[in-house]
């Protein structure tokens, strides 16, 4: 039982950093459109910046990271600028491929920088655990779990009480009907992605102090974090924090006690399994938005 | 207000749509535009909201000028902030949000409480209070039309572009419709463009009317001299002189004499 008990508190809290991860990715389509390859790509350089910064050049960990925050939007910024613009019109199947090309690009930029390593942050959250119970609880996962439903709540109250939040939203169903409101598209694109890749660099951090800095980080992105996004439902805030939660809990579960008996990698796979078994059932997701059709 | 100076517009460089157009939209009057499926009437309320930019067109020659400022290279952004707001064809609300929503949409670019305006699209649009927190993708096609038009009140224009606003409507509501635009007209003082089909509902509200073929305005008086020109009657009323069955060779004959239809 107690067992369980902590193969659940350890679900939850590892959910809530795929959540904090699959809230940038569901951020960056609910305004765009776009399945942002690149997102596991950025978290990883992100950590790896992290650890430039207060291992090469020796700066303050805080102070790290808020510059790394500080590049994650300028760099969401830049993206806008560089990628999304210019395609401005076309499928958007060209810029998922771009953003494909773009975490390929950040993967090898990364391996030129830094080499093939993995290293670790310094200690900036203390790694001593907390008691409740039976259950023992890092501190790392509370901090994240706890930052993760901040950023949600800010999202959340700026999706549906801003004019910012309201922009996003008309922009992300309809370009010309935006544009024909005065919105400025453009802008929108912008602000969200900056939103977004400012999301990875936390995540990117809090992962990178909860395991390792390393290339391996970006995996993060697709296998993790994008069954996270489509369970909970493409367009979904809620559903990206649910969603985490839920392949959280399995992955830890089904990983406890299916490991040893099959040597290991059972847990890789089942966020997987899980989004096979809701595109089966219920493609839109959790909390998706079912396309409206009228008869 | 709003005048249209021998227009060319041209989508994707190449494809040629309206060859020379000139009109004008006075201050808080009701103008309609009509024409066949092709002649380009869209393409005129495009040009003038900017949202040719969304569609690869652009402005290739003369000039739109609204209240003495040039708005044929503006962004639809800028466009939408001096006061011109399109209502696009085809009834585009914004399916997931709700009507309230797309309503608060409608004014996004306005600062302060929008209690009031929203309040003023219900008085004209009863219906729509009802519908109030309903999912706009799920509303029928009447109360999406009132809708978007409502959006399009929110935002206060100056001069409003109405694309085919009865297009697809039952004649009642389209009635209906007509009816709260031209009350719309009277009270805020808006002009307003109507490109439309039904050209009896159109005329039936407006001043002034232009006819356009194939990217060139061939008529323009007053409306109800349109309403009565006998070609006009013929081929946009449905009402026909001739006497008995129609007699399609007098009528291919007849059309050829008249060049603006060629």
């Amino acid at each position: 039982m107690d067992k369980l008990l902590q193969f659940l508190a350890n679900g939850i809290m590892i959910g809530g950093i795929y959540g904090l991860v699959a809230l940038g990715l569901v951020l960056i389509y609910k305004s765009s459109r776009v399945l942002n390859l690149a997102h596991g790509g950025f978290l990883m350089i992100f950590g790896w910046l992290c650890w430039s910064f207060t291992e090469q050049i020796g700066m303050n960990i805080w102070l790290s990271i808020v510059l790394v925050i500080v590049v994650s939007i300028l760099a969401g910024l830049g993206v806008e600028r560089v990628m999304l613009r210019p395609l401005i019109g076309q499928p958007i199947l060209a810029v998922i491929i771009a953003t494909l090309a773009l975490g390929y690009l950040l993967e090898g930029i990364a391996i030129m920088a830094w080499g093939a390593n993995t290293k670790g942050l310094p200690e900036f959250i203390p790694h001593s655990a907390i008691w409740l119970g039976p259950v023992a609880i890092p501190q790392h996962y509370i901090w994240s779990f706890g930052i993760a439903l901040v950023l949600f709540g800010i999202l959340m109250y700026s999706f549906r009480y801003t004019k910012m939040g309201l922009g996003m939203q008309i922009v992300s169903e309809d370009q010309q009907v935006a544009r024909s409101l005065g919105i400025s598209v453009k802008s929108v694109f912008a602000q969200s992605w900056a939103f977004a890749l400012a999301i990875a660099a936390i995540s990117g951090i809090l992962y990178a102090a909860l395991h390792a800095v390393s290339n391996f980080n970006l995996l993060v992105g697709i296998n993790k974090a994008l069954p996270v996004m489509i369970l909970g439902g493409l367009e979904s805030l809620p559903g990206a924090l649910v969603g985490g939660l839920i392949v959280g809990i399995f992955e830890s579960i089904g990983g406890g006690y299916i490991d040893p008996l099959v040597g290991g990698g059972f847990s890789d796979i089942v966020p997987l399994i899980l989004m096979l078994i809701i595109l089966l059932v219920r493609p839109y997701g959790i909390f998706g938005w079912k396309r409206i059709e009228r008869i | 207000m709003l005048v249209m100076n021998a227009v060319e517009v041209k989508y994707l460089d190449v494809i040629l749509v309206l060859r020379g157009v000139t009109l004008e939209v006075a201050d808080g009057k009701i103008v309609a535009l009509l024409g066949a499926n092709g002649a380009g009437k869209s393409s005129v309320l495009k040009a003038t909201s900017g949202l040719l930019a969304t569609e690869q067109g652009k402005v290739t020659d003369g000039s739109i000028v609204f209240n003495s400022v040039r708005i044929d290279r503006m962004m639809p952004e800028d466009i939408v902030r001096r006061g011109i707001v399109q209502v696009i064809e085809e009834r585009k609300v914004l399916e997931h949000l709700s009507v309230e929503q797309n309503l608060r949409g409608g004014a996004i670019l306005r600062k302060g409480e929008l209690r009031s305006d929203i309040n003023m699209v219900y008085d004209y649009f009863p219906r729509l209070k009802q519908l109030r927190h309903a999912t706009a993708g799920y509303l029928s096609g009447g109360e999406q039309q009132m809708l978007v038009v409502g959006r399009a009140m929110m935002a206060r224009p100056k001069l409003m572009l109405l694309d085919e606003p009865a297009m697809g409507l039952a004649p009642l509501l389209t009635k209906e419709i007509f009816e709260m635009l031209k009350r719309y007209n009277g009270e805020q003082k808006a002009a307003m463009l109507i490109v439309e089909q039904n050209a009896r509902a159109a005329l039936s509200i407006a001043e002034y009317g232009y006819v356009m073929e194939n990217g060139r305005v061939v008529l323009e008086a007053p409306a109800a001299k349109l309403a009565s020109n006998p070609d006009v009657k013929e081929f946009y009323l449905g009402l026909s002189e001739l006497e008995g069955k129609k007699n399609y060779r007098e009528v291919k004959h007849y059309r050829r004499r008249k060049r603006w239809l060629s």
